[in-house]
């Protein structure tokens, strides 16, 4: 039923099955500078997940969204922990496409098919931000208590200003936690121990808190590398 | 349970997260009509005076005294009519402040309602933060056949066994990959007068699924505001329904605008006093 795509070491890049195509965490997101100044920048956020894009369109000082799309085929960006976990279990990726395919089916006869697209179905769409608010927007979703895709895409649409149109000002669009040089995490003005730490800290600064729903980092440093292929400078 | 853990519970504020699946049956889908509800849970002291006062407030001498206490009611009602049919500075609407709890919404109708209506602030119910193995899926169409029904059961039952796999369980951020966008998506949400008059223009919004989704919404919304200031609620249904046409509350007279508050909920007509 499936017909995965490998990588040149064999890995499994994409997972296949009828329509169906599943990507790894944020490895399929690109950026496409579409006009860039000394003050503002539009860029074309390309296939991330609906989940990224609500996150992301929260911001609202200095920035617009539009041309928001969602792929009219079934091409879903699974969480990396669950692609492998896809990958691993034979019986649940069946599971999987099975049900994908036979929603993919219903999504088409509908006529209304917004209400059938997952959290993690394919979208692409354009943002028009001024320099001061993705500053702001950088420091807090360069950190890695922010999800894969969330932090992957906006760590490459800095390498990219950077290294391909040699934005100076981006040099110093860093994590919050790298300006204050101490994590972040658990202080109480940002995801305090009452109101939120669903995350274990990610070790990047000594964390203030142990406590967490869930013992894992939010993102991981070392995956965004690899899937993003850009490499991450350290504090 | 840990000391920051009974502080949340006792908060409200400890995650949702049973011990085991719940079973997902017919009961769990819900369609859009029929369960979208709306509470208010919180508005000025007295949104009356909050009006009258931000009308008057620039005039007067240098002793600028409490102009509600020396105004008569009939002539508070001149000033309040004159803030509702759009004949003042528009401050003294932005003043009044609503803050709803909406219940019920599909999170494509949350998220269109949150991008779309200018100068809100929205607080949802977090697909991150809580298990969502207990979500209702609220559908659009009142065909729900077997078909339909078994989809929605094994998305659910996906997402089920990735949180609860025993070996290695997925997180709720990692399992929501497989929650549609009709998942049932619950909110707080404040809204001003002045932004919530002005919350779509009909002709345009009502031609898409998403925008009669809206309208039907603030349909729930001008009802549960009636409860309680049925003059407000008029001025929101006429701004967002009749065309900015407010006739009607021109015309209205002291003596009726007693009677309608008479039955009001919460606002006694007292508060005019």
């Amino acid at each position: 039923m499936t017909d995965n795509i490998y990588g040149p070491c064999d890995e499994v890049l994409e997972i296949k099955g009828n329509d169906v195509i599943l990507f790894e965490g944020a490895s399929h997101i690109d950026i496409d500078i579409k006009d860039v100044d000394s003050s503002h920048v539009v860029y074309k956020v390309i296939s991330a997940p609906i989940c990224c894009y609500d996150q992301h369109s929260r911001a609202r000082v200095g920035a617009r969204f539009f041309n928001y799309e969602v792929n009219e085929n079934p091409y879903y960006h699974m969480y990396t922990s669950v692609f492998k976990k896809l990958n691993d279990n034979e019986d649940l990726n069946y599971r999987v496409i099975d049900v994908l395919s036979r929603l993919e089916n219903l999504r088409n006869k509908s006529s209304f098919k917004t209400e059938f697209n997952l959290m993690s179905r394919d979208c692409s769409y354009y943002v028009d931000q001024t320099y001061q608010s993705l500053k702001g927007q950088m420091a807090r979703r360069l950190m890695f208590c922010e999800e894969e895709f969330v932090a992957g895409l906006h760590w490459h649409l800095r390498d990219v200003l950077i290294n391909d149109y040699k934005v100076e000002v981006a040099k110093i669009w860093l994590p919050e936690c790298d300006n204050k040089k101490k994590c972040v995490y658990a202080e109480s003005d940002y995801l305090s121990n009452m109101f939120g730490c669903l995350f274990a800290p990610c070790g990047r600064w000594p964390a203030g808190t142990k406590y967490a729903s869930f013992n894992t980092s939010c993102s991981d440093i070392k995956v965004i590398e690899d899937q993003m292929g850009i490499v991450i400078p350290r504090p | 349970m840990n000391d920051i853990d009974k502080l949340r519970k006792a908060c409200g504020t400890l995650p949702f997260n049973p011990e085991n699946k719940q079973e997902f049956t017919i009961d769990n889908i819900k369609i859009l009509s029929d369960n979208i509800k709306v509470y208010l849970i919180d508005s000025n002291y007295n949104p009356y005076r909050a009006m009258f006062s931000a009308a008057t407030a620039t005039w007067g001498d240098n002793k600028y005294e409490d102009k509600w206490l020396t105004t008569s009611m009939e002539n508070k009602f001149e000033i309040i009519k004159g803030v509702l049919t759009d004949n003042t500075l528009p401050l003294a609407r932005e003043v009044v402040n609503f803050l709803f709890r909406v219940q019920g919404t599909p999170r494509w109708l949350f998220d269109y309602h949150v991008t779309n209506v200018n100068f809100l602030t929205a607080m949802s119910i977090g697909c991150r933060d809580n298990n969502k193995c207990d979500t209702d899926i609220v559908l659009d169409t009142h065909h729900v056949d077997e078909e339909v029904f078994e989809i929605f059961r094994d998305l659910r039952n996906v997402y089920s066994d990735l949180v609860f796999d025993s070996e290695n369980r997925e997180t709720w951020q990692s399992a929501r990959a497989f929650l549609p966008q009709n998942y049932q998506h619950s909110y707080h949400f404040n809204q001003n007068l002045l932004s919530m008059s002005r919350s779509f223009d009909l002709k345009k919004i009502s031609q898409t699924i998403e925008g009669a989704g809206l309208v039907l919404l603030y349909d729930k919304i001008i009802e549960c505001i009636k409860k309680h200031y049925p003059l407000i609620a008029e001025y929101v249904r006429l701004s967002l329904f009749e065309n900015r046409d407010f006739s009607s509350i021109k015309d209205m007279t002291y003596s009726e605008f007693k009677e309608t508050n008479v039955n009001s909920d919460v606002i006694p007509f007292s508060f005019m006093r």
